[in-house]
């Protein structure tokens, strides 16, 4: 086998066989390549921060001065308060941001490899050097690296717009001045919340690599993805009355977030003593989420189908 | 010289239908090879196979590699093409250049663009917005910048007009083919392009009918065209096959001399197409 092969690439008149791009190189384009083809990936995130950051001109909050609430209103307004209600905002603004980006995400997962076996493109993909393997790492790359970065990122610079476009009005005196900056507490809450992206992209790796392996075996990829999501529990609780794939989706949906959320108490009343975000941190039990054993099993899981679907692209023949 | 191409009983079924039943056959370095059959004859499979694109069993050596397990490796130094223009739409002419250079460890994007400067294809046009004749011209401008060994085109310029098709093959023929190349051609418009070939491979139900060199065509085969009255004698020479148009008689014969033949009319070295007709008659009522 040796020889032949020796021959056959230093055979007279034969160049040295070429070495392989840099594997940075390529997958930095394999990448690009998915933005250009998927628009959306980097146009959605960005009309939904657009919206939010833009939500801070007509944003209203509505006062009322009858005694009851004095109190209330009083401590919204001590130093505490406010912090509680920029740490709650900066929260908050970010979830329509990974909202869009869990549709955008799963869209993308189930039509990228169906895509190309529906516009025979796959022929001149394939006509390149690039693997199977690669080509599939790179839609992994895209969907559970770059494009959740990416909109972490955004959702910080669009909090900051948000408290820009406030802080204007404060100043010409069209809201009241609820935002304070407050380094610690922000980066307490960067942090929590790129923990939990974190521990998001893991728990849902097993469910998006399953929208990855539709998108490369059957040719209606989104009615496979939610029909049997849908009708399997009720058909289930018709024919057996029981609701084992209804507990089992529910628990890959909100598993973890239990786990991290148990037990959670915050008190507003406690907001004088400890901020916001110093007690998230202490209660959040992201030790526990991350050691837990479903959230790896589920990685497992996802590992085997991406290597399914690596199988799958690489001996289909249907063209 | 060891080949590009080295096939031994190659054989792969859909269902019931054998697409390759045993195909064998070697392609040298440096040919331009024709691989020639009607349609569901096991070209494209064929083609398939070489590529790595589809499994099949006997034995198939492209490069010295292997195309089922060394694929990754194959595609730095074979080039290929498909029958239709399987460019996404969404790609942007520009991107398409980024692409190949991104990924391609022997693609010169100067060479593509010096190509694209000639045509009307603009760089930020998108492939959706391009003629068909523009889109084979673009995946040629990408094909050509590319150093490959082997190129495998399949039906490159079928649904072209005349004149992208003949450009097409000028192009190919002028600029890019040299010593060090070796190029497979499927096609159906054998007419057409058969003063291209150095060699030819007809394959017809999955199986090798013929393939020879164009010298070898030339020992081999013979086309007589004679009287309907001289026929008679001329058929005890055994023809192949024949055919008979306004009074005139054409026959084809293996292996005559031109010394036997000579005495019962005109002889000429037969084309590919007349080959090709006369060989699937041939298998066919077989």
């Amino acid at each position: 086998m040796n020889t032949v092969f020796a021959d056959a690439a230093g055979g007279p008149g034969a160049a040295a066989p070429p070495q392989a791009k840099p594997l940075g190189t390529t997958l930095v384009t394999l990448v690009r390549r998915e933005f250009w083809e998927y628009r959306v990936l980097w146009l959605g995130p960005l009309v939904a921060a657009a919206l939010v950051a833009l939500a801070a001109i007509s944003a209203h909050v509505n006062f009322d001065f009858t005694h009851e609430h004095n109190s209330k209103l009083e401590m919204l307004l001590s130093p505490a308060g406010r912090l509680g209600v920029s740490t709650f905002a900066q929260w908050v603004l970010s979830i329509p941001l990974y909202l869009i980006m869990l549709f955008v995400l799963s869209y993308y997962l189930l039509d990228c490899l169906s895509a190309e076996r529906r516009d025979r493109s796959i022929l001149f993909w394939k006509s390149l050097p690039v693997s199977d393997g690669l080509t599939v790492a790179s839609k992994l790359l895209t969907a559970f690296v770059v494009v959740p970065i990416g909109v972490f990122l955004l959702a910080m610079v669009t909090y900051f717009v948000f408290a820009l476009i406030i802080a204007v009005r404060v100043a010409i005196g069209t809201a009241p001045d609820l935002l304070v900056f407050d380094a610690v507490s922000w980066l307490q809450l960067e942090i929590i919340m790129l923990g939990e992206l974190i521990l998001g992209v893991l728990w849902y790796a097993p469910a998006a690599a399953a929208m990855l392996l539709l998108s490369s075996w059957v040719r209606r990829p989104v009615l496979w993805a939610t029909l049997p999501t849908i009708f399997a529990p009720v058909l289930e609780r018709i024919a057996f009355g029981t609701h084992h794939v209804w507990n089992f989706l529910h628990y890959r949906t909100v598993g973890i977030w239990a786990i991290l959320l148990h037990d959670l108490n915050i008190n507003p009343e406690r907001m004088q003593s400890q901020t916001l975000s110093s007690a998230l941190m202490q209660q959040l039990h992201f030790g526990a989420a991350f050691a837990d054993a479903g959230l790896w099993s589920g990685v497992v899981v996802a590992a085997a189908l991406v290597y399914a679907t690596i199988r799958i692209r690489r001996y289909r023949d249907e063209t | 010289m060891t080949a590009v191409i080295e096939a031994r009983g190659l054989a792969k079924s859909f269902g019931a239908k054998r697409a390759l039943d045993g195909v064998s056959f070697s392609v040298q370095p440096g040919r331009i090879v024709g691989l020639i059959g009607p349609n569901g004859a096991g070209k494209t499979t064929a083609l398939k196979a070489i590529l790595g694109l589809t499994p099949f069993s006997g034995e198939l050596s492209v490069l010295g590699l292997d195309p089922r397990t060394q694929r990754d490796r194959l595609m730095r130094e074979v080039c290929f093409m498909a029958d239709v223009a399987v460019l996404p739409r969404w790609l942007r002419v520009r991107n398409a250049l980024d692409y190949c250079q991104g990924v391609h460890p022997r693609f010169d994007r100067s060479i593509a663009a010096a190509f694209l400067e000639k045509t009307d294809i603009q760089m930020d046009s998108r492939v959706r917005e391009l003629s068909k004749g523009m889109v084979t011209q673009l995946h040629l401008a990408l094909i050509m910048a590319i150093d490959a060994r082997l190129l495998v085109l399949d039906e490159p310029t079928i649904g072209l007009d005349l004149l992208y098709r003949r450009k097409f093959y000028d192009t190919l023929l002028n600029d890019y083919f040299d010593k060090e190349r070796t190029i497979l051609l499927t096609t159906h418009q054998v007419e057409e392009v058969e003063n291209l070939f150095t060699d030819i491979i007809f394959i017809n139900h999955g199986q090798v009918a013929l393939a020879a060199s164009v010298e070898e065509l030339g020992e081999r085969y013979k086309q007589l065209t004679t009287t309907t009255e001289t026929a008679p004698r001329a058929r005890a020479l055994q023809p192949f096959y024949e055919r008979e148009v306004f009074g005139r008689v054409a026959m084809l014969f293996e292996g005559r001399s031109a010394a036997e033949l000579g005495t019962y009319g005109e002889l000429r070295t037969p084309s590919i197409a007349d080959l090709f007709v006369a060989k699937m008659a041939g298998s066919a009522s077989t």
